[in-house]
């Protein structure tokens, strides 16, 4: 028996490191292993015994690009677990800076890391060679969302502004004047790129898996609701661990993720489709007709058109970072008071990536006494080794090198940030 | 955004100041923010690399001032000109977020929107572990710059 070895040092275009290895023998595949092998980043043993106000901004150090759904997540599990009501102005803010890291975080995406795969050229600055008014426009308009964390959050990366209960500081109405055009100018750019990606050829592929996402009530979802499946599931924040479990497995140091009832569930996918799929009644105007326009359903099932439901979230963010600014009057109280005592409390928010879940302890004087976060690459983790598996079921005649450049992409589709989830790629075919 | 002109320099320092010496860049910067001069322009943590292009457009004269790491003597201080290919062989720190210096830079040359003049300050570092602070030599080279750039700016602009 003869065998084929296929080894790619990193796989370009993704945040992190990890590999692949794909076992095909007498022509069946065998296995697909999606392995993360970054080392286990300890974050929720470094949170115990440290004080509740801490929290945010250590957790917001998890991740240099979706910053803000970790300290999101973290300041809603730990108000519920101190009993914090915060006001509807600073929940719009909250929205507002949530805007500025989706802005960043999928035109990243869509320009740099995923665009190149559908003009057959290696990378970003290959496509800036090729389309730069695609890349001009894209570095603006992520400039924009990097501009909403600055203000709002004190700097761009790892913001230091959030704080249990509020704000440490709220800026004056005049601090977002430069941003107003600047959006108006992005909500036209964004449409004009969903329409642009509209018109690309998506390779024809679907999966089935069971999608997740919060639900609000009224509004597309960014800090907190109940949280709602594709297959009619509807559950609290609270209730998430009596539906979904972590646990290990040997080739991964980032946990997977399974609905605890169902062993052999579908896996669980976060992220735009989950979200356009939940919350497609909940976009904004022009982000609902942008999306009929370009002909972004709500019942997507190709993970290679995440592509087009960043884009349809890049229009809403842009949309509604304008509402909010439109309607901003300077809160008179940057944060709600916030009084130590013994409670358990837990938070959800939607990352770029998929719905991210905090659950802590705190203890009279606030000291943190337990901390699970679930971040939404791990959760993914399955549904992509899942897409792979389809994928390399289907193209199982294609030559290796063929095989490897459509792996790459199917991973990409999920945007999965590895240094959140635990890092990528090595990708190793064995063919017996 | 700073509200420079266009005739105004800016100066741009980059690194990590809690990795010890990969901070130089902004503990030169920092000392020129701290002593402003007529035409001249600071910014420090900037973000990541991509916004380093729109933070330098509408310059004619971007000074950027890193730390290097290629081997040479701590303190060593060496001037490139961005446009050229030369600082491309000098190690510069990398960046764990997406693109580095060199790969933002590429693409500012790709799309054709390079400040005209662009210089990088790379000055050779020695320590670089988790802490704040620069080594001696490190330090000494930076408070020569610093002297040598404020003194760049010490006659107001026309």
């Amino acid at each position: 028996m003869s065998t084929r070895r296929i080894e790619v040092n990193s796989i370009a275009r993704l945040e992190g490191e990890g590999s692949l290895k794909v076992r095909i023998e007498d022509g069946m595949l065998r296995t697909v292993q999606l392995n993360i092998f970054e080392p286990p980043r300890l974050f929720e043993a470094l949170l115990r015994g440290r004080h509740f106000q801490e929290v945010p901004d250590i957790t917001a150090r998890i991740c240099g690009i979706c910053p803000i759904a970790y300290q999101m997540s973290s300041v809603l599990a730990l108000e519920s677990a101190l009993g914090v009501d915060v006001a509807p102005e600073l929940h719009d803010l909250r929205r507002l800076i949530y805007c500025g890291e989706w802005i960043e975080s999928h035109v990243l995406h869509i320009a740099m890391l995923h665009l190149p795969d559908f003009f057959g050229v290696p990378d970003g600055l290959s496509l800036a060679e090729a389309h730069p008014e695609i890349v001009q426009n894209a570095l603006r308009l992520k400039a924009a969302g990097n501009q909403l964390l600055r203000v709002l959050g004190g700097r761009e990366i790892h913001p230091v502004n959030v704080c249990v209960g509020g704000f440490y500081k709220v800026p004056p109405r005049s601090a977002f004047d430069p941003l107003r055009d600047e959006l108006a100018w992005g909500l036209d750019t964004a449409r004009e790129l969903l329409t642009f990606a509209s018109s690309l050829d998506f390779p024809v592929f679907t999966n089935d898996w069971e999608l997740l996402a919060l639900q609000p009530a009224t509004e597309y979802p960014f800090n907190g609701g109940p949280l709602a499946t594709s297959t009619g599931l509807h559950f609290s924040v609270e209730e998430y661990d009596q539906h979904l479990m972590e646990f290990q497995v040997p080739h991964s140091t980032a946990l997977h993720s399974r609905r605890r009832t169902a062993e052999n569930a579908a896996p669980l996918q976060l992220g735009p489709l989950a979200r356009l799929r939940l919350n497609h009644d909940r976009l904004t105007p022009q982000a609902r007709q942008a999306a009929d326009a370009a002909g972004v359903r709500p019942d997507e099932n190709n993970p290679f058109r995440s592509l087009l439901a960043r884009a349809v979230e890049v229009v809403f963010a842009c949309e509604e970072a304008l509402r909010i600014l439109d309607d901003y009057r300077m809160p008179k109280v940057p944060r709600a008071t916030v009084t130590p005592r013994t409670g358990e409390g837990f938070g959800a928010s939607e990352a770029p990536r998929g719905t991210c879940h905090h659950h802590y302890g705190v203890d009279e004087n606030g000291l943190i006494t337990s901390a699970r976060i679930v971040p939404p690459t791990a959760v993914n983790q399955t549904a992509i080794e899942s897409d792979l598996h389809r994928y390399l079921s289907q193209n199982l005649d294609a030559d290796d090198e063929t095989l490897r450049h459509g792996c790459e992409r199917v991973i990409r589709n999920y945007d999965p940030c590895i240094s959140c989830s635990v890092h990528f790629l090595e990708l190793d075919i064995q063919r017996g | 955004m700073a509200n420079a002109t266009g005739h105004d320099t800016l100066y741009i320092g980059l690194g990590n100041p809690y990795r010890q010496d990969d901070g130089v860049g902004t503990y030169v910067v920092r000392a020129l923010a701290a002593d402003p001069r007529p035409g001249m322009q600071t910014a420090i943590d900037i973000g990541d690399s991509l916004q380093l292009l729109s933070r330098m457009q509408g310059y004619r004269s971007v000074m950027l001032i890193d730390a290097m790491k290629a081997g040479t003597s701590p303190g060593l201080l060496q001037r490139f000109d961005g446009h050229g290919n030369r600082w491309r062989d000098a190690a510069f720190a990398v960046s764990s977020h997406v693109l580095g210096l060199g790969e933002a830079i590429d693409l500012g040359r790709r799309l054709q929107n390079l400040p005209p003049d662009l210089t990088i300050l790379g000055i050779e570092g020695q320590q670089f572990d988790f802490g704040i602070g620069l080594s001696p030599a490190v330090r000494a080279c930076a408070d020569t710059l610093i002297s040598e750039l404020t003194a760049r700016h010490s006659v107001p602009a026309a």
